[in-house]
């Protein structure tokens, strides 16, 4: 998938390094969640982390957010080093919709950019279109818990995506959806991605996911975490899930990941 | 999947939706009043039968009317006794009820509030707030009468202070309970410390709230009935504690009985504007 790269480079100034993680460690009490952990995401580039249950891989994603601090080591998102400033160029979502159940789907969609101060009305004209180019016309004014899954997964990564920062951290973003949901909202994603362009950082425990979403895996050992591999992805132009999985390169990557998984 | 590629986003019309599951459809009114019914004829068919059976026992014992007055003399004395003492004094504690419970509400959910923004604050005040709450309502009823005469006032800070107790610690509660995930993502979305407790942890708190504002509800009659045992010159409380001496049983139930129904008003009004306010608390597991 060339098309992403080039077309978003050529918008923005210095490509430069979207996501740096060098050294670090971050404990909980006495659990070390991760250490010594060192990662590069490019700018644009979409990165995926697998590793087993409890290596850490949230916490990655916490820490990148500026939600919390590292204990040792340095990260620096887009040249932010703070953690508030971090905080203010990534946008993060996880496994739950978190939508608001006292607001209306387009309400929770325009949340960020009433937190900006743009006025009730104001935000709604300016999301509205986006309902209709990501497939949930005619829900705005549902409640969240009038959709199904998919749907409110997406109207949660619209409110993230509306939140116009550069870097998205997806924490687990499909892991409660059914395996049919979640096939299709993965292409969903892609096209997405394609057209509104972000330095990605997700977190899966899906290998194929993984795979199919990123342009490199990274791999990461039991507690505490540390990126014990990193494969690229980079896959020939698809246009079905069903294709993509059954590409030899697909396979070929899916073993490698899975290699690495298990030593 | 390049630029040219036809499928993706174009493709997902919402009738699309692989859950199928769509909107869920809006009960109408009537099925709700069945529903209402269904739920709450045995309730009723219970009520009738114990008031059936009181009626019967008195008659059968020949109970006389100033020990147990029977349900038909209550009514009687309700009808009979309801212009002349009973509409006013319903009207005198209604109108501490109301007062007090609307000084309970705001100055409870207003000290949650401070509570919670401040921890110093909330660890300072917090213990005296639940020492207070030692002290017998029946003791300060007196003291309140003394400081502030016979009049409205007296009774309606007793009705405030009977309520603001549940008040203020479930709506501490409801603040505190708020999903922190939640707090993480409007963080992420740029939310300001006021932003979040406007647009999350108070509505978050809403069902909290109400739990204790229900509560209240309930206790708000009998701070006034206390108040008025203090020292009063009209209300349900005074009616009572003057016919009690006077023998006049069954004017005493008919009190009784209204300050009862006062309270299931209550009640379902706070029952009723927490649906209004957060029907989004009744629908199930959102989120």
């Amino acid at each position: 998938m060339p098309a992403q790269a080039t077309g978003a480079a050529g918008v923005l100034p210095d490509p430069g390094s979207g996501v740096e993680l060098r050294g670090v460690r971050r404990q909980y009490g006495l659990v070390v969640a991760v250490k010594e952990v060192n990662l590069s995401v490019a700018r644009f580039g979409r990165v995926a982390i697998v590793g087993p249950s409890g290596c850490g891989k949230s916490t990655i994603l916490s820490v990148v957010s500026g939600l919390e601090d590292a204990d040792e080591g340095s990260i620096t998102v887009l040249g932010a080093r703070s953690s508030r400033e971090r905080l203010a160029k990534c946008a993060w979502m996880p496994q739950r919709d978190l939508l608001l159940p006292w607001r209306t789907v387009i309400g929770n969609v325009c949340l960020p950019l009433e937190n900006r101060g743009v006025s009730k009305k104001e935000a709604r004209t300016q999301v509205e279109p986006l309902f209709t180019r990501f497939g949930l016309q005619g829900f705005e004014d549902k409640r969240p818990i009038q959709l199904s899954g998919g749907m409110r997964q997406r109207a949660s990564f619209l409110r993230t995506l509306v939140a116009d920062k550069e870097v998205m951290l997806l924490d687990e973003p499909f892991g409660a959806l059914d395996s049919m949901t979640r096939g299709d909202i993965q292409m969903w994603l892609l096209e997405a991605l394609h057209t509104e362009p972000r330095t990605v950082v997700m977190v899966t425990h899906d290998v194929e996911e993984a795979v199919l979403l990123a342009d490199e895996v990274v791999v990461m050992s039991p507690r505490p975490g540390r990126v014990i591999a990193r494969i690229p992805s980079r896959l020939p132009a698809f246009t079905s899930r069903r294709q993509a999985v059954a590409m030899p390169e697909f396979i070929r990557i899916r073993e490698t990941v899975h290699t690495a998984l298990e030593t | 999947m390049s630029a040219q590629e036809p499928r993706g986003a174009a493709g997902w019309p919402p009738s699309d939706d692989p859950g199928g599951e769509g909107v869920a459809a809006k009960t109408p009114p009537t099925t709700r009043a069945v529903a209402a019914v269904r739920h709450y004829w045995p309730t009723a068919a219970l009520l009738v039968a114990l008031v059936l059976l009181w009626q019967l026992a008195i008659n059968v014992f020949d109970v006389p009317n100033y020990v147990v007055p029977a349900p038909s003399e209550i009514f009687a004395t309700l009808v009979a006794d309801w212009s002349d003492i009973l509409a006013s004094a319903l009207w005198t504690t209604m109108a501490e009820v109301i007062i007090g419970f609307a000084i309970s509400v705001v100055a409870g959910v207003g000290i949650a509030t401070i509570l919670h923004w401040s921890p110093l604050t909330r660890r300072v005040v917090y213990p005296l707030l639940i020492g207070s709450q030692t002290v017998p309502i029946v003791v300060i009823a007196p003291i309140l009468a003394i400081i502030f005469g016979y009049t409205l006032l007296p009774k309606v800070l007793l009705v405030a202070l009977v309520c603001f107790f549940p008040i203020v610690v479930n709506t501490l509660d409801g603040f505190a309970s708020t999903d922190p995930d939640l707090l993480r993502m409007m963080r992420t979305l740029d939310g300001s410390r006021w932003g979040s407790f406007r647009k999350i942890e108070f509505p978050a708190s809403l069902p909290s709230m109400f739990s204790g504002l229900r509560i209240a509800a309930t206790y708000a009659s009998v701070g006034a009935v206390f108040g008025e045992y203090g020292g009063s010159e009209n209300g349900l409380g005074y009616v009572m504690i003057q016919a009690t001496p006077q023998l006049q049983t069954s004017l005493v139930f008919a009190a009784i009985l209204l300050l009862s129904l006062m309270s299931i008003a209550l009640f379902l009004v706070v029952s009723g504007t927490e649906r209004l306010l957060a029907p989004w608390a009744h629908e199930g597991t959102a989120s």
